[in-house]
């Protein structure tokens, strides 16, 4: 029931704003990365790390719009400066997961045989240990820091990335223009990145959108635990482990680092979805 | 068939659910009644403290403490608290701290010490039973005590001791290398606990590890690894047998969650209060809340070996930076006293209202400045994960800031820490808790004595000469004015060379039920539930 005569990327949107759900998460997305882009704009940056006894532990208010934690700082501007750290990690992690999971998945589908086995039996030894507790066996041997957080984040991520690149990848390896491609002596290197992976880039859009969401619980985890973003910096699951002992007599203070980290993953999980129903040509009607 | 098996899976669930049901509220000995329901054990839960006043001393003591210990062996424990508390149930030494802090004789009856404090001459009492009813002899003490110093473990307290010798069946002497006035209070740590000679010989060397011998109070009856200690008064206790006769020690890890189980009546004591959950326990009138100065203070400790800290200029800028009362507001939630001198409050030589050089961010800055770094100076502080130093870390990034001291907070696991802070002295600064389990003011001292460097003894790599006389010559001192004189010249000669600096003492926060009698808070952590006994 398409108008005929749209393009490509046209159709996609097309059938990705027909999922209310995944739109109002990209609205509500969207909001959160420009808060986060413009923080420093909207909120003083003083107010993130400066501590005040006199301050600490106040209801929400007029000034203090999600009150102030145990040192006096206000909840509000540690929220949106979280939103920062939040995503830049993630984002720099999956991207960083993609590159060199999709490189590796990618080449073992191309090349299959012994390349193949030896490349997917290492990811799967990576996948049979829980990817959080990869990530905290990382960041506890090389020590506890943003860089190091993005590492960890990486190597526990990279093998799902393997996966599914080799996955789609597998049955385009044999078509036609593929031979033909080779049949031109085009070289392997151009083989996968300009014919290939151009036409696996649906799922890997996805599953990037989704590993995003994933990604953001587990930083939220690890920092939970200390073995993430290092205090006073803020990020969203330390301020949840700072806040939990507090949690009995001032609840409102765990409230906004647990919902900003439910909504930006759901956020991330509905835009997935979405994408996945607007980019699978089969699911056209 | 299918009936069958879907009966016997309901049936394995409904046992499951009964299982779960009894075993976290009460100690398994104290079911006498015929064989209870399900529905029994979930109301003894919530009736706890009624049935409590019915009861009186039947009714089991459930005292939580937060980490499980690896052994039981009072002479193979390194560190300090739970391990301690759960031994001082069962085992005893010759002398034994009172909750007030003296020193009296315990296991020794009556003691000589050489006017030189060279040696001591300890006459055994009489009439005490170990736990497998064998009377306890001079025999068994001088093997303890042997035993104490062989294995290595205990340096700090049996350091001093030369030889222990059998003089006759009731009599022992203790030869020392040198004089040593706090003799006495070694000899009252478990560091020296007395155990069972025959027992250890027949049963190997590991059997203390999980099955102590010993002649305290409580009998151990059963160890639920990862849950509980379930102990009985013993009978032939020389003082007399306990007024409540089971109790249990139960290991809740965090701290709010015992705080819960506290209120709930799961459990009737517990140390480790949370400072967030003390207005909670404050306001319950069915629990208590039992505070006092603990026996360790947190501080600033400096690398004063190498690195930047390495001068004193620097070390003095953080003197003149921090604010100890905007670290005790927050950190301990009010829940602490500035301490400024370098000897834990509790001890009585701890001067009193010490003079600290006041806070001047201008010239601390100068200091940074003419140190070399007049653009200021990143350094990474190795921090504990756990929010007592964590806390306390956050605001000195604050208070140093200005001065041009920018540190980078690195949060690790204890385990690392102490291996790079304490036994390598990898580090620059770190904020560190300074605690002792017994009371002398040479056991604080003794970690700035220059020969203590390296191996975890002094790591503040301080090595100054007028400090460590001062250090040796308090060893002969018996208490006094002389002694309180000495210490203040010491803690002056810290603060002078800037070597740490002291922030807070911390404070016991204990929390028990209403109706528990003789609960008191420990400076050293000495909580006998031998001095327990419900209120009717």
């Amino acid at each position: 029931m398409e108008k005929k005569g749209r393009s490509q990327s046209g159709a996609i949107w097309f059938r990705f704003q027909k999922n209310k759900l995944a739109l109002i998460s990209l609205v509500i997305l969207g909001a959160i990365v420009l808060a986060a882009l413009f923080a420093n704009v909207l909120i003083d940056p003083e107010l993130v790390t400066t501590t005040n006894s006199s301050l600490r532990l106040q209801t929400p208010s007029a000034e203090h719009w999600f009150g102030t934690d145990l040192y006096g700082r206000d909840v509000l501007a540690r929220i949106v400066y979280g939103a920062r750290v939040s995503l830049t990690v993630s984002v720099t992690a999956v991207f960083g997961a993609l590159i060199v999971g999709g490189l590796l998945g990618a080449v073992a589908a191309y090349f299959g045989g012994h390349v193949e086995n030896i490349i997917m039996r290492i990811m799967d030894i990576f996948m049979a240990i829980p990817s959080l507790v990869m990530a905290i066996a990382v960041v506890a041997a090389l020590g506890a820091s943003t860089v190091n957080l993005v590492v960890a984040l990486i190597v526990a991520r990279a093998p799902q990335f393997a996966r599914v690149v080799r996955s789609a990848i597998l049955p385009i390896r044999d078509l036609e223009y593929v031979e033909a491609a080779t049949a031109c002596g085009t070289s392997h290197r151009r083989i996968i990145l300009r014919h290939i992976l151009p036409n696996v880039l649906g799922p890997i859009i996805v599953q990037t959108t989704l590993q995003m969401g994933h990604c953001i619980i587990q930083i939220a985890g690890l920092s939970f635990v200390g073995l993430g973003i290092q205090p006073p910096t803020p990020e969203w699951g330390s301020m949840l482990s700072e806040a939990r002992e507090y949690m009995r007599r001032y609840s409102f203070l765990v409230v906004p680092p647990g919902l900003a980290i439910m909504i930006t993953v759901f956020c991330f999980n509905r835009i997935g979805d979405g994408l996945r129903d607007a980019l699978d040509p089969k699911l056209k009607n | 068939m299918k009936k069958a098996i879907s009966l016997a899976l309901a049936l394995c669930l409904l046992l499951t659910l009964c299982a779960c049901g009894s075993e976290a509220p009460k100690a398994p000995e104290e079911e006498k009644d015929s064989a209870p329901a399900e529905n029994e054990s979930v109301l003894d839960t919530l009736d706890s403290g009624t049935e409590g006043e019915a009861a009186s001393d039947q009714k089991p003591l459930r005292f939580r403490l937060k980490t499980e210990p690896n052994t039981l062996d009072p002479h193979k424990t390194s560190g300090t608290g739970d391990p301690q508390v759960i031994q001082y149930q069962m085992y005893e030494s010759l002398f034994r701290e009172e909750k007030d802090g003296t020193i009296v004789p315990a296991l020794a009856e009556s003691y000589e010490l050489a006017e030189d404090s060279t040696f001591i001459v300890i006459h055994v009492r009489q009439g005490v039973f170990f736990h497998n009813d064998t009377p306890m002899t001079a025999d068994d003490v001088v093997f303890s005590l042997n035993r104490a110093i062989e294995t290595g473990y205990n340096n700090a307290y049996v350091g001093a001791i030369d030889n222990v010798e059998k003089v006759d069946d009731s009599t022992i002497k203790i030869n020392l290398k040198y004089a040593y006035a706090p003799i006495i209070t070694c000899l009252s740590t478990l560091s020296t606990a007395i155990v069972s000679k025959d027992y250890v010989e027949t049963n190997g060397d590991d059997i203390l590890t999980r099955s102590p011998m010993g002649t305290g109070p409580y009998k151990l009856e059963d160890w639920v690894s990862g849950d509980r200690l379930v102990f009985k008064a013993y009978p032939k206790y020389w003082r007399g047998e306990a007024q409540i006769k089971d109790a249990s020690i139960i290991f809740i890890s965090d701290n709010t969650a015992a705080a819960i189980s506290l209120e709930t009546g799961d459990i009737d004591v517990m140390t480790n209060l949370s400072t967030a959950d003390i207005p909670t326990i404050k306001e319950n009138p069915e629990l208590q809340f039992v505070t006092g100065p603990a026996a360790s203070q947190l501080l600033v400790t400096f690398n004063n070996a190498s690195g930047v800290f390495a001068d004193a200029r620097m070390r003095e800028a953080v003197y003149l930076c921090i604010d100890r009362q905007a670290i005790v507001d927050v950190a301990a939630d009010g829940y602490g006293v500035v301490q400024t001198a370098p000897l834990d409050s509790v001890l009585v030589e701890c001067p009193k209202d010490f003079e600290v050089p006041e806070m001047n961010v201008e010239r601390a800055k100068e200091l940074v400045a003419e140190a070399g770094y007049p653009e200021g100076i990143t350094i990474s502080m190795p921090t504990i994960d756990n929010g007592t130093y964590s806390k306390p870390a956050t605001l000195l990034k604050e208070q140093l800031a200005p001065c041009g001291i920018n540190i980078d907070i690195q949060l690790m696991e204890r385990a690392a820490w102490d291996d790079m802070v304490i036994y390598n002295t990898n580090y620059e600064l770190a904020i560190w808790a300074l605690p002792i389990t017994a009371l002398d003011s040479d056991f604080c001292a003794s970690k700035f004595l220059g020969a203590n460097c390296g191996g975890g003894g002094n790591f503040s790599n301080c090595s100054i000469e007028e400090i460590d006389e001062l250090i040796l010559r308090g060893r002969f001192l018996p208490l006094g004015p002389e002694r309180t004189e000495n210490y203040l010249k010491f803690c002056e000669a810290i603060r002078d060379n800037f070597v740490v600096c002291p922030i807070y003492t911390n404070m016991r926060n204990n929390a028990a039920s209403a109706h528990l009698g003789g609960v008191y808070p420990s400076a050293t952590l000495h909580m006998y539930m031998y001095d327990y006994y419900w209120i009717q």
